[in-house]
């Protein structure tokens, strides 16, 4: 597809500027227009593409690139970090006064207003919250009874307002709620086009009437260019408080929230993924910086292995390296390194030559196995593997509720281990520049 | 109306925007802005291969009036066809458009005096069945709905049946929005259709809804739905927004698939079927 080939030209760009103190002008020039052309390929607006890599240049360009990254992925962190901050802060959910708070939902024809709905009733519902959902929706052919059937099946108060224009309905809600019990109520308004002069300006008075907590404004995260003009209809109005971007279990790279973030500076509080009632998640501004890169696992991996990662044991590991001394003790050390890391093929990738150790194609669970099997070896064992003969794996076998096999299985993998670490030039590790463990 | 002054009507400002922007890259007397022109693409979501395409046909064509050979070449793109078939299977992602734009067709059909009928096999969504219920009753063409719940193929299975018996011209299916990264869905999707072109083999087609503000996932979404149902032509839905659509055209020029309605609003009257020479005089600066 298209977009496959884009990780993998940011990262030779990226790999061409190796090695360097601080990247020259040109570099960064060629860094940036890939980068330009990822965010644009993930219909982030392109006036917000322009004011962002101008602003990415003059960062990148007084860096200084530090000595755990290569600059390459320095100017990605960069990026990613700029990204980030644009997009916002994390997990904020909504806000709420003591008694009653009263929300609206707003966006366009199709964006998942209905289904949010629901979902944020449920999401409360389930935190100790008494929401109530109220369509206002006299538009649309059978919008009150989807609403009414959603909030049935999710387990959440609905109320069918009487009344013929979504003015009425609202008014006779608000005379309802007042004497239940619900703390929250959310309104599901019609979707409506943000060019659509007559029913911006009923949005407007509903506003007025219902004084909600919040406007949310519901917007389809595979919106291309028009975002922006979705989101300035809208906020020109002052009718967005907050934003949820929907539909985000499409395999969509959703730049549009970048450039909602960017022309309303409203927060997104929650992402929608999939048609089931609890399929509302908190929204992560890094997740989707790295979403929007198309680059997301290489992204979270550099900040993973970086804080998994602990120099000092590096440097001797190094030492022992250099010595050939690497023991079961050290290699378990490493397994609890990527424990930390994420899963192994994913890090393996980020290691020089770390294609073969990727054919190990171990997870999660396997790195615990692992783990579980060297400790249950004496130190004696793990010191000098070789001694390990047919009973002492039974033992290892049975003390790590594990088989025979498994354990034949990681001495195999050590020894492999061993075997590719005594390939390694010696005269490089001098410099410090031992491909094991990952330097990035 | 005509289509073009109906999106001009809705786009109003945006659209003089739109034309602004076009008309700023061949300013009478200057050297074409060949970025400028490339930019005001992807602002239309054509997206950047596509645009590149365009910009590159535009520009080998030395024309001395670059606005016409960009007309000429859009238009190019999206003069497309491909026959009226009298089953219209409607697949789409969630809120795209399906049922709004299936009744508004079935209205137009039914006001031309053609005998329609319609199977809802929308069994997923809440009310999706009272919506399209509610278009039917509008129109008055009758309808076969699944129940929620029930399975969609065969309830596309007893409607062709009975569209069979009621001698129907035409056949409108509604189906559930699905996202086309839904494995499952998608399957059940291509079991559907596998069921509707055995009792049809001739005669049905695929009508893709793409809302017009999509941007460049429709590519992905394009190439999902053509596994599972092949479709044969796209229908534009919501033009009545900001969103020029663009993203049709790059579908146009990758798949040569052929938009074949444009929805421009939520009342009866508001699909119309597409020209490619009206679409493109609504993206461009008016002719002198």
């Amino acid at each position: 597809m298209i977009f496959s080939g884009l990780s993998q030209r940011l990262q030779d760009i990226v790999s061409k500027l190796r090695g360097r103190g601080r990247l020259s002008e040109a570099e960064v020039k060629d860094a940036l227009r890939e980068i330009k052309l990822a965010l644009l390929e993930a219909d982030v607006n392109y006036k917000v593409v322009k004011d962002f890599t101008a602003k990415l240049q003059e960062r990148c360009q007084g860096a200084e690139i530090l000595n755990s990254l290569t600059p390459g992925q320095q100017v990605i962190k960069i990026v990613r970090d700029e990204l980030t901050a644009l997009l916002g802060t994390a997990g904020r959910g909504l806000n709420f006064t003591r008694s009653k708070s009263f929300f609206l939902l707003v966006g366009l024809q199709g964006s998942g207003k209905t289904t949010t709905t629901v979902k944020l009733a449920r999401s409360l519902a389930a935190k100790g919250k008494r929401p109530l959902v109220v369509s206002l929706d006299t538009y649309r052919p059978a919008a009150i009874e989807q609403l009414e059937i959603a909030a049935a099946a999710a387990g959440v108060d609905c109320y069918r307002a009487p009344g013929a224009e979504p003015l009425t309905l609202a008014r006779n809600a608000l005379d309802w709620a007042q004497n239940t019990p619900h703390d929250c109520i959310f309104f599901d308004t019609a979707g409506r086009m943000h060019l659509d002069e007559a029913l911006m300006a009923e949005l407007v008075e509903l506003k007025g009437l219902v004084k909600p907590q919040e406007i949310i404004l519901v917007l389809d995260a595979m919106t291309g260019q028009d975002a922006v003009n979705i989101a300035q209809g809208f906020s020109q109005r002052d009718l967005v408080d907050s934003i949820i971007l929907t539909k985000l279990d499409s395999d969509t790279r959703g730049g549009a929230a970048l450039s909602v973030s960017a022309v309303t500076g409203k927060p997104i509080k929650y992402v929608g993924a999939g048609e089931k009632a609890d399929q509302l998640e908190q929204f992560h501004p890094d997740r989707m910086a790295s979403q929007i890169l198309g680059m997301g696992d290489v992204l979270t991996l550099i900040e993973k292995a970086e804080a998994a990662f602990d120099r000092d044991q590096a440097a001797k590991l190094q030492e022992k390296l250099r010595k050939q001394q690497f023991d079961l003790d050290d290699f378990r050390e490493q397994l609890r390194q990527f424990q930390g890391a994420g899963s192994l093929s994913q890090v393996a990738d980020l290691l020089p030559g770390g294609a073969k150790l990727g054919k190990m194609q171990m997870d999660e669970k396997e790195l615990r196995r692992m783990d579980a099997i060297i400790s249950s070896m004496t130190p004696r064992e793990r010191q000098a593997p070789a001694i390990i003969n047919g009973s002492r794996r039974k033992r290892i076998a049975l003390g790590s509720g594990t088989s025979v096999q498994q354990v034949n299985k990681v001495l195999k993998q050590f020894a492999l281990l061993q075997k590719f670490m005594k390939q390694l030039d010696p005269k490089k590790a001098k410099k410090g520049k031992l491909p094991f463990p990952f330097k990035i | 109306m005509s289509l073009t002054a109906k999106i001009n009507k809705s786009l109003g400002k945006t659209r003089a925007k739109m034309a602004q922007a076009f008309q700023a890259v061949f300013l009478k007397g200057a050297a074409p802005d060949w970025d400028g022109l490339e930019e005001a693409l992807l602002l239309a979501d054509v997206g950047g291969e596509t645009a590149g395409a365009i910009v590159a046909g535009v520009r080998a064509k030395k024309s001395t009036d670059p606005m016409a050979a960009l007309r000429e070449e859009l238009i190019g793109i999206l003069d497309l066809a491909s026959p009226d078939l009298p089953v219209k299977v409607f697949v789409g992602i969630n809120g795209s458009g399906k049922t709004t734009s299936l009744g508004k067709l079935g209205f137009a059909l039914a006001r031309a005096g053609k005998r329609v009928y319609v199977i809802g096999t929308d069994t997923f969504r809440a009310a999706a069945d009272r919506q399209l219920e509610q278009w039917c009753r509008r129109a008055q063409i009758p309808c076969l709905l699944g129940k929620a719940g029930s399975d969609p193929a065969s309830v596309l299975f007893d409607g062709l049946a009975s569209a069979e018996g009621k001698k129907a011209d035409y056949v409108l299916v509604d189906t559930a929005g699905r996202l086309h990264s839904n494995k499952n869905l998608m399957q059940e999707l291509a079991k559907i259709m596998g069921v509707g072109r055995r009792v049809r083999p001739e005669g049905l087609e695929t009508l893709l809804t793409l809302d017009a503000a999509t941007g460049q996932n429709a590519l992905q979404q394009m190439e999902i739905f053509q596994q599972a149902a092949q479709p044969s032509g796209l229908i534009l839905t919501k033009l009545d927004g900001s969103a020029k659509g663009g993203i049709a055209v790059a579908l146009a020029a990758k798949y040569g698939i052929p938009i074949k309605y444009v929805g421009t609003g939520e009342g009866p009257a508001d699909l119309l079927p597409f020209r490619a020479q009206d679409y493109v005089d609504s993206l461009l600066p008016q002719k002198e």
